[in-house]
């Protein structure tokens, strides 16, 4: 068993510091003799602190300071005295340090406290406080506004580029991104709008019921759902999913430096990381909406067949007379929309990362949190939009 | 260079210095690969102990063996004498508080300005008034010679070099008992880097100091370390001061101090 050192581990296990520091001080007349005894070390200097302020004041016509009595010092207690010494030096109170051994004389020399004051940071009151946060936060609404215009540019000139020269589409990265956002997004789309569907079926049944008009839960199931439903879920779905993730994605390369390396090597980010994403999503996101509205209505006929007993044949009846293109297309057109907004804002969070890994992560909800609002927003004008040309 | 001053032969510690790191028959793999098998290695008390080794041979494993975030599946790691798998938890808790860790970027918490972070186990560990604790991060600041300003800043704001300064910083904040770097030169200029071989001598001297270091930097090893410890053949080949070393009759020890590098080096040192 080797000797512990001078601080057991062992005692100085709870918080409660064990060893103690203290301070014998003694005045002759004018003279001040300060005797700092026990361990002067970081987990015990609260007191002796203290101690030493108050055996200093009033201002003393001398100090003198026996280190004899010392049993460990360290730096923090090192700079506990330096304090003292100095501001002693700075009003021209003679002082002279006895008994200290050449180490004790060694850490003095190196414990120096730092010159300037470290105040408490002084910040704004409350009102003047709110007005500054307010107007930081409106120029920085604008200028991410400003900046994700920009970025969209910069896409589509890109684009424009990459369809004139298709030999430039990056095709392993186009399809991994599609198996990612689109293939593995199927069974949690198909899913949801599942059931989605049923509540709207059986939501629409319960209300028809007392007309004695269930069966009309079918047409209200085909407008809810092909016209908004089906796509808005998918699209919410894809913007939590893929938005996030190509944020993270993207923010790690930048954090890494991935990002730099491509520019000096002369490569534009946007081509290799942006348009696979994008396109990918374009490409698959109507699809996911096909099989949202194909899931909901399945979910509508069976809420339908176990409430009110509607046949699957009597469901399909119903469907197909009701059913109209337009309604469908209403649904998709809106899809490759939504599917450029969560692209879009999922790149563009992940190229305004820096270099820490929380960045990334505030960066994320960030993008999810606009993904959404702009899905959502775009979705409303497209509304206006068809009421208005008489769709 | 005034780097080439060797370690003042007076600092260091006796050869029967007792022991304060002690690891042995370490084995470690991930895998298939075995990165370290039958490995011992003693740091004694005092001492300034380099590790080097090729790349990919497990410097940082074998640091973060020590430390305890890797487990190893055989052999004992002992600390202060006692066996880290053997002791409750508490206890492990108090020892590791003994020793300060310099990871090879600083890991520095992002969303703590760099005071903070140095405040950090102050806040922890002791209760002392906030205005002292302010004081001890600056005095800290000052002595790994970063600049006073730094303190408000968030690391993310820092150069690579400034935050594995404040990574020492917080690292020596509770003037611990050992203190492990991890790579502590790499990425700072040659200047900085001999500041720092004087800062570890000057802290060593003055705090009764036990460091573990894993190094590429020859400048490092000649001027600051007592004993160098080569990592070679998945264990500790050979742990001596580098005179001795030179000595022995392994091809990476002999391109190592006798390559380009070595031998400038060691002619810049005799002459």
């Amino acid at each position: 068993m080797i000797p512990l050192p001078p601080s057991d581990p062992r005692q100085t296990a709870s918080v409660a510091p064990r060893q103690a520091a203290w301070l014998e001080s003694r005045r002759e007349r004018d003279r001040v003799l300060l005797r700092p005894l026990g361990t002067w070390t970081v987990e015990a200097l609260r007191q002796a602190e203290k101690d030493l302020r108050e055996a200093l004041s009033p201002a003393p016509g001398a100090v003198s300071l026996d280190l004899s009595g010392l049993s460990r010092l360290d730096t923090a207690g090192a700079l506990v005295l330096n304090k003292a010494l100095s501001l002693l030096e700075a009003r021209g109170i003679p002082f002279e340090i006895t008994g200290a051994s050449s180490v004790q004389k060694a850490l003095l020399a190196f414990a120096l406290p730092p010159p300037g004051e470290d105040g408490p940071s002084r910040a704004p009151s409350l009102p003047a406080g709110l007005i500054i946060a307010l107007g930081r936060n409106a120029q920085a609404g604008f200028e991410t506004a400003a900046r994700l215009s920009e970025f969209f540019g910069r896409f589509l000139v890109r684009l424009g580029l990459i369809l004139l020269q298709p030999r430039r589409m990056r095709l392993t990265s186009l399809v991994f991104h599609m198996d990612q956002t689109g293939l593995r997004a199927v069974p949690i789309v198909a899913l949801l709008t599942f059931l989605i569907g049923m509540v709207v079926a059986y939501m629409g049944a319960k209300q028809l019921q007392y007309y004695g008009a269930q069966v009309f839960a079918v047409n209200l199931l085909e407008v809810s759902i092909m016209r908004e439903m089906g796509v808005l879920i998918t699209a919410i779905v894809v913007a939590g999913r893929s938005s996030s993730s190509f944020t993270a994605q993207i923010g790690a390369m930048v954090a890494n430096e991935e990002v730099d390396a491509l520019r000096s090597m002369g490569l534009d980010p946007v081509d290799l990381l942006v348009i696979p994403r994008i396109l990918a999503l374009i490409l698959t996101l109507p699809i996911l909406v096909f099989i949202a509205d194909l899931a909901a209505f399945y979910g509508g006929a069976v809420a339908l067949r176990v409430s009110l007993d509607i046949s699957f044949p009597a469901f399909l009846t119903q469907l197909h007379s009701v059913a109209r293109a337009q309604n469908f297309l209403v649904g998709m057109v809106k899809a490759p929309f939504f599917a450029v907004i969560i692209g879009i804002v999922g790149c563009f969070q992940g190229f305004r990362a820096t270099g820490s890994a929380e960045s990334v992560g505030f960066l994320t909800t960030v993008a999810v949190v606009q993904a959404l609002f702009l899905v959502i927003l775009t979705d409303a004008l497209f509304a206006i939009f068809f009421t208005a040309i008489g769709l | 260079m005034t780097r080439s001053t060797p370690a003042s032969p007076g600092l260091s510690p006796p050869p029967d210095a007792p022991v304060v790191i002690r690891l042995r028959g370490i084995l470690n793999s991930f895998g298939p690969a075995t990165i370290h098998e039958n490995l011992d290695l003693d740091v004694r008390k005092g001492e300034i102990l380099g590790v080097i080794g090729a790349s990919g041979t497990g410097k940082s494993v074998l640091l973060r063996t020590i430390l305890g975030l890797q487990r190893q599946k055989q052999g004992s790691v002992t600390i202060f004498g006692a066996d880290m798998d053997r002791i409750a938890e508490k206890e492990k808790a108090a020892i590791r508080r003994l020793w300060g860790v310099l990871f090879q970027d600083g890991a520095l918490f992002s969303s703590l300005t760099v005071s903070e972070n140095i405040q950090f186990p102050l806040r922890e560990f002791t209760i002392l008034p906030p205005l002292l604790r302010r004081e001890i991060a600056r005095m800290k600041i000052a002595a790994v010679g970063l600049p006073l300003l730094s303190g408000e800043k968030f690391p993310a704001e820092l150069s690579g070099g400034m935050r594995k300064r404040a990574g020492l910083a917080r690292a020596l904040v509770m003037d611990p008992k050992i203190l492990l770097l991890d790579e502590p030169t790499a990425g700072l200029d040659p200047l900085a880097a001999a500041g720092f071989d004087q800062l570890l001598l000057t802290l060593r001297q003055n705090l009764d100091l036990t460091v573990c270091l894993v190094t590429h930097d020859l400048d490092t090893l000649y001027a600051a370390c007592d004993r160098v410890a080569v990592l070679a053949e998945k264990r500790i080949y050979a742990v001596d001061t580098i005179d001795n070393l030179i000595r022995l009759d392994h091809p990476w020890i002999q391109d190592y101090f006798r390559g380009p590098r070595g031998r400038a080096k060691a002619r810049a040192d005799a002459g």
